[in-house]
């Protein structure tokens, strides 16, 4: 067993994670070696001391506030369920819900048929020139609706060591997660609340890449809640050509 | 009378019950209010923190995924917007929660006082990813995988960051001089 194979059976030992048979080569390796036993030793009484710290009394009036607060947005434009709740009580009876129902779902229908095979487009969840794969010039700036979904933003240079500018702008009280690969591209001005190579969230900031005409820079965002809205400028320097593609899904 | 679950209590508020999700709120908001003051020690500012995750919730009900469990998506929303308020009062008053992890205790405080301040102190020397997972793990008692759903990260990458968050906490209380609880293990 490595060393580091050995670290590993001691942390999951600490979390219950081991089987019987992990637990027995644990327990002959700890026999062996003096420095794992100390380190045993330590997280143990670690992560007892962690697990007993005392839970903390919430205020006493954090209900009372979290209900008014629900109830004060409430009271203009409820959830979307609820107001299907609200129509079925307001038609009544179950013969005027069931014809209304046929009624609404021949419009809903046509408005799918419209939009879909009568006037396509190329995402409904992207607004401005965000065709999948349409090669651009300088500068294309467009939002993308990310409301609970995840997706990715592609930019590939046609040009050799063309730098290309993303400028991602998330609104201010809404949560996009972006992830990017920090070996590829520079961050600036970012406002980053995790970092350390995992999902960085970000609410403002500059992403810069330099490609090479065949690389791809690939950013992968994630609409954490409803009304999440990257808006992005993408721009190559001088005057150079880029394609872009966008998958929501 | 049995209690109701959780995820039937979220069908009967999108059907346009709100007191279903008032039973909700009184069900988890003191685990929600104590993970958020774990992560952002304040205890106000945990209170908002707590206040803005069931409104969020409530407002995205529609967009809940059944197939995982509703605490799971609570306690991711409450580990996002604990990010945000340590971000927000970064950004307002230059501190990111370190400086707040002064030697305070006073000498009148007990042990038990004593000890957990030294854990506060020594979880806001993590940065705020290790400190959500040790959070998580050893005072919400989750699982990898829940850790896993509510972080949206693989499980090998919880592993390796619990791992490490593990290792560097324990450093820093050893540089802090943090006595280690000897009556607890030996009992």
């Amino acid at each position: 067993m490595t060393g580091e194979q050995l670290r590993e059976l001691i942390h999951r030992d600490v979390d219950g994670d081991l089987s019987p048979s992990e637990q027995r080569e644990l327990a002959q390796a700890l026999r062996r070696n003096p420095s794992a036993r100390k380190l045993h030793a330590e997280l143990t009484a670690l992560g007892t001391a962690l697990s007993s710290v005392p839970q903390v009394e919430p205020p006493a009036n954090l209900v009372n506030r979290i209900r008014a607060d629900i109830r004060s947005r409430i009271s203009t434009p409820e959830p979307r369920r609820t107001r299907v709740a609200s129509l079925r009580a307001l038609l009544g009876t179950p013969s005027v819900l069931r014809y209304g129902t046929v009624f609404t779902g021949g419009l809903v229908t046509g408005a799918l048929l419209f939009m879909f095979l009568i006037h396509p487009q190329p995402s409904a969840n992207v607004s401005g020139d965000a065709a999948t794969g349409t090669l651009l010039t300088h500068a294309e700036t467009f939002q993308i609706d990310v409301s609970g979904a995840k997706g990715t933003l592609t930019a590939i240079p046609t040009e050799t060591g063309k730098e290309l500018t993303f400028r991602l702008t998330c609104g201010a009280s809404t949560m996009t997660k972006i992830t990017y690969d920090p070996s590829r591209v520079k961050l600036e001005n970012v406002r980053e609340v995790q970092s350390t190579g995992g999902p960085v969230v970000v609410n403002e900031g500059v992403v810069q890449m330099t490609g090479t005409g065949s690389q791809k820079c690939t950013l992968a965002f994630t609409g954490v809640y409803r009304d999440s809205r990257i808006s992005v400028q993408i721009a190559c320097a001088e005057g150079g050509k880029f394609s872009k593609e966008i998958q929501v899904r | 009378m049995t209690e109701q679950s959780d995820e039937d209590l979220v069908r009967q508020c999108r059907a346009g019950e709100i007191k279903s999700f008032d039973v909700l709120v009184e069900r988890h908001q003191r685990t929600i209010f104590n993970l958020a003051f774990r992560m952002v020690r304040d205890f106000d500012d945990a209170a908002d923190v707590s206040q803005s995750v069931f409104v969020k919730a409530y407002e995205n009900l529609e967009r809940f995924d059944p197939q995982f469990k509703f605490f799971s998506w609570l306690y991711r929303i409450a580990v996002n917007e604990s990010l945000n308020a340590l971000e927000q009062k970064k950004r307002f008053e230059g501190l990111d929660g370190n400086d707040l992890a002064a030697e305070t205790a006073d000498e009148k405080d007990d042990d038990a006082v004593r000890e957990e301040r030294r854990i506060q102190d020594g979880l806001m020397m993590l940065s705020v990813d290790q400190r959500a997972v040790i959070v998580l793990k050893h005072m919400q008692g989750l699982s990898y995988r829940e850790i896993a759903q509510i972080l949206d990260l693989p499980e090998k990458t919880i592993k390796s960051r619990l791992f490490s968050a593990r290792q560097t906490f324990k450093d820093i209380l050893k540089k802090k001089g943090v006595r280690r609880d000897d009556r607890r293990t030996a009992s």
